[in-house]
């Protein structure tokens, strides 16, 4: 391949969770010139140069205020878009790979030729269509996200056909950035002293921990264990106002102060950082800080969490954790599910000073490198595994198996047999109504390709009575992946594999649907013996 | 400190609003969830419309009769399990659920008794669809498009409250349009009918033949009027409906009725078609309705009650385009000011809620007219160019994609 165009139009977390999937391709393609698109608002990345060849910058902003300044006239900003497609240049990319699932970024990518697309785009026929496996389950896994089985860097990595390193996450940070964070601490006297990091911002208000609890967090740390300094961006000020008049204990704030660079020195320099699921979050991950993450809302750290063995994840223990996609929260209890006290255990967990605690409405994790992938997977540190956490290892085993899944080029891993930590989950009648949803998704979806096989040999007037008899099996599959989430991810991934069937010759249709309906049914029955072992 | 606010003392209320599998009452469905957001209610909908394939798919995979029925009562009860766990997720004050939501006596109850007011706003003619007998009881509350004796109907079959709601317009949908030349040939015509082949809409239509009426919807074809049927007789959608609307000099609005010679014999409803025809600031000739003059005033809504009264009308009519613009301008005011669903939305919540829960006083979204849509607006471009090509181009893409940036749907 000699051109690749990566999309990553989401925010600077997923930026960052990027930076493992760009190595790899510089790894497995070291001739190929490759680029990176993100939004103009996120330019400025703290991805290390040497990743990529050309960042390209998708004009957001620009376009809408063209879009604003002269609503009624839509010519100029319709110029300019095209003017920046253009500049791609009309040599299509050899590979362009789509890592958001937004109908905007497909539109993006439907603009831009290329030899292969991965991930979301919209066909000459105008409907949305996913290529590539893994970019599929992203997308039909987003729905059922608290039983989502993969970390977001290792989809990534595997979508654009890259095996998995022991580098983790990078972060470009400067000799002028180091040198920022040596000047902060000097002058402050805390030259050689530990710090704990604490970021009490997150993008949403679900997701934040509140500032009176990192304050009381920070009061029940003993000073040995290390100073306090507050980071994050000048939106986190208000917060740390509310953290400092509860403080009881000497605090250096330093929100609105660093760059990202600047922070990731920062951070680099610090023992722990106390965070919500944030951009800065993953900025400790790469400046190789270990990380406390307490997670609440809509966040699932299964897929968004640090990405690291060495992490500790606090999750809420409530039914309605995490949020569906598109619900909306009145209530926010998981906000304050942890408590102080608990908290301070967990960060001296995190730091090597006792073992991991049982605390009270929620749950502690831990990642592990998990074989023969090395993907990273989160499972209780200490307490009883749940049936979910059986189903998201099950079903992580089943997709791993039977997806394309690079090999891992580097990297220990704990072996899939090692399943101490979820030994005891279960809940038998849940468990029992999964499993008669999984038989029925094997014996339907079975049925379905049986039947899609005869197509082409029979005559135009059967050929309707078995379209209709194999819709009727598809719509049914679809309802139960509604009834029992543990198969939604499932018929979902069914759902967009058959909808992304481009083809008008019914011997490819029968043939490409037929295929997709037996792996449905591998997967089914590859489940059902997963969590019945 | 930590914990989310209480609810104050006054705060708008949670609605849920649950449409049917199919049928026309999804569009009301979408129509109210969108007029209580405009009113400042937490609104969710629950929109079945997916669902509709599959209860479609079911018998055709059967043979007996019995088991079709029985599993597609098994189905509805499936998405009536979804309404419950979507409200116990969601917590509303108040499920709205429109005709042929799927919710049975278990699922009411069960909402009853964790809380939730559940209302019925049946949009359908009680006596075509008569299945409000058996589920009057289940509700805290029965709105319905007709008056009494229907509401003491609903009284006897156990409806704790019964409601006089007559349907509505959607003003943010429902708009005139300004057409190209190309539309104007396409939509044009002095006298047209949108709507589908009711055998007394037949009836009355073939005393116009001569006044060459289009006939727009799905079914003309293959009637005696075949020669009249607009677009091959294939099914319309709104935004092809607005531009009929626009195009037409005199639209016919005629009530369906099934084996009757002529006009409706029970007119006492008034159907959706009244109001959108009206917000659309078209001309219409509409059958005498008894609950009209409640609704508009003599020079707001023209009505005929025979065949050779609509004939006449349509001959003085099209003879006076002044009149017809005068009368459409107020029977336009007339829809925004009192028959939007933000006004059917806000009857329902004070009916069913307690005085804390408040909507917003500001209707100015729904009260004022919106402005006409614009020939040259992104949507429209766009969809010239999708009429012009069968598939996707570089331009239509790029118009899409401002089209997102514009909406901020990113």
């Amino acid at each position: 391949m000699r051109r690749i165009l990566v999309l990553q139009l989401s925010r600077m977390g997923d930026i960052l969770m990027t930076g493992p999937l760009l190595r790899g391709l510089r790894r497995e393609h070291p001739s190929a010139e490759i680029s990176l698109m993100v939004m103009d608002s996120f330019s400025t990345t703290p991805l290390p140069p040497r990743l990529f060849d050309h960042l390209v910058s998708f004009p957001l902003e620009n376009l809408a205020r063209l879009l604003a300044d002269q609503s009624a006239d839509w010519a100029p900003a319709l110029a300019h878009l095209r003017e920046f497609v253009d500049g791609l240049g009309s040599v299509p990319f050899d590979f362009v790979l789509n890592l958001s699932h937004t109908d905007t970024s497909g539109l993006i990518a439907s603009l831009i030729p290329a030899k292969r697309h991965v991930g979301f785009t919209l066909r000459a026929n105008r409907s949305g269509a996913i290529d590539g496996g893994w970019m599929t389950y992203v997308r039909a896994a987003a729905r059922s996200r608290e039983l989502m089985s993969f970390h977001l860097v290792d989809l990534f990595s595997w979508a654009g056909g890259v095996g998995r390193d022991d580098a983790g996450l990078e972060v470009d940070i400067t000799p002028a950035d180091h040198q920022w964070a040596e000047r902060f601490l000097v002058t402050r006297g805390l030259e050689g002293r530990p710090l704990i990091a604490m970021m009490l911002g997150a993008s949403t208000e679900a997701k934040r921990w509140p500032a009176e609890r990192f304050a009381e967090l920070a009061n029940a740390l003993a000073p040995h264990l290390g100073e306090i300094i507050l980071v994050g961006g000048s939106g986190e000020q208000a917060l740390s106002s509310t953290f400092l008049a509860r403080a009881t204990r000497r605090v250096f704030d330093c929100t609105g102060a660093a760059s990202l660079g600047e922070l990731a020195a920062l951070l680099h320099r610090s023992r722990l950082l106390v965070t919500n699921d944030t951009g800065p979050m993953h900025v400790a991950v790469a400046a190789g800080t270990r990380v406390v993450d307490i997670s609440s809302g809509p966040v699932s750290a299964y897929e968004t969490g640090p990405y690291g063995p060495e992490h500790v994840v606090v999750e809420p223990e409530l039914a309605c954790y995490p949020c569906p996609v598109g619900s909306e929260c009145n209530h926010f209890a998981c906000r304050s599910a942890l408590s102080a006290q608990d908290a301070a255990a967990v960060v001296l967990f995190a730091l090597g000073e006792r073992p991991a605690p049982v605390v009270t409405n929620a749950r502690v994790l831990q990642g592990r490198r998990c074989s023969p992938s090395g993907r990273i997977e989160f499972v209780p540190a200490t307490g009883g595994a749940t049936l979910n956490d059986l189903i998201r290892v099950a079903t992580g085993r089943v997709w791993e198996r039977t997806l394309d899944t690079p090999v891992r080029v580097a990297g220990d891993c704990v072996s899939a047999d090692a399943d101490v930590a979820l030994a005891g989950a279960s809940d038998p009648v849940r468990l029992a109504a999964i499993q008669t949803a999984l038989a029925e998704v094997v014996r339907e979806s079975q049925a379905a390709a049986k039947e899609v096989g005869t197509l082409t040999r029979v005559s135009p007037v059967k050929q309707r009575a078995i379209s209709l008899s194999v819709q009727g099996r598809f719509e049914r599959l679809l309802a139960l992946g509604e009834v029992e989430r543990a198969v939604h991810a499932l018929v979902t991934f069914l759902r967009y594999e058959i909808g992304s069937i481009d083809a008008s010759d019914l011997a490819v249709v029968a043939r490409l649907q037929a295929a997709a309906y037996e792996a449905t049914s591998v997967r089914g029955k590859l489940l059902a013996e997963g969590l019945a072992g | 400190m930590d914990r989310h606010p209480a609810p104050s003392a006054s705060r708008p209320p949670r609605v849920m609003v649950v449409g049917p599998i199919f049928g026309g009452s999804l569009e009301t469905a979408r129509s109210t969830a969108r007029a209580c957001e405009s009113l400042g209610a937490e609104t969710r909908l629950l929109d079945f419309d997916a669902f509709g394939a599959g209860w479609h798919a079911l018998p055709r995979l059967l043979a007996s009769d019995t088991h079709k029925t029985h599993l597609q009562v098994e189905y509805a009860k499936v998405l009536g399990e979804v309404v419950v766990a979507a409200a116990f997720e969601w917590r509303p004050d108040l499920v709205i659920a429109l005709t042929q939501a799927p919710l049975n006596g278990s699922v009411c109850a069960r909402l009853r008794a964790g809380g939730l007011k559940v209302v019925l706003w049946f949009v359908e003619n009680f006596r075509v669809l008569s299945y409000w007998k058996s589920v009057a009881r289940d509700y805290d509350a029965v709105f319905a498009i007709q008056d009494e004796p229907f509401l003491q109907m609903l009284r006897d079959a156990g409806a704790p409250k019964a409601v006089y709601l007559p349907t509505a317009c959607d003003p943010e949908r429902h708009v005139p349009v300004l057409l190209n030349d190309s539309e104007k040939r396409h939509f044009g015509a002095d006298v047209s009918f949108a709507g589908a082949p009711y055998f007394n809409r037949q009836r009355m239509l073939l005393g116009l033949l001569d006044l060459h009426p289009k006939l727009w919807g799905e079914g003309w074809a293959s009637t005696e009027l075949s020669g009249l049927a607009a677009d091959g007789g294939r099914r319309f959608n709104l935004d092809k409906m607005i531009r009929i609307f626009a195009a037409t000099k005199i639209n016919l609005n005629i009530h369906s009725a099934n084996h009757v010679e002529g006009l409706d014999p029970d007119p006492d409803y008034v159907n959706p078609r009244t109001f959108e025809l009206a917000a659309c600031g078209a001309f219409q000739l509409v059958d005498a309705r008894l609950p009209l003059p409640a609704l508009f005033a003599d020079d707001e809504m023209v009505t005929f009650r025979s065949i050779g009264e609509l004939r006449s009308q349509i001959s003085h009519y099209l003879a006076n385009p002044d009149e017809r613009a005068a009368i459409s301008a107020r029977a336009r005011a007339r829809a925004f000011a009192q028959h939007g669903f933000v006004h059917r939305v806000r009857r329902i919540v004070e009916e069913t809620l307690p005085a804390e829960f408040h909507l917003r006083a500001d209707e100015n979204a729904w009260t004022r007219p919106s402005q006409t849509v614009r020939s040259t607006s992104v949507s429209d471009a766009i969809e010239v160019l999708e009429r012009s090509s069968p598939t996707l181009t570089r331009n239509e893409a790029m118009l899409r994609l401002l089209k997102h940036v514009q909406d901020g749907a990113l």
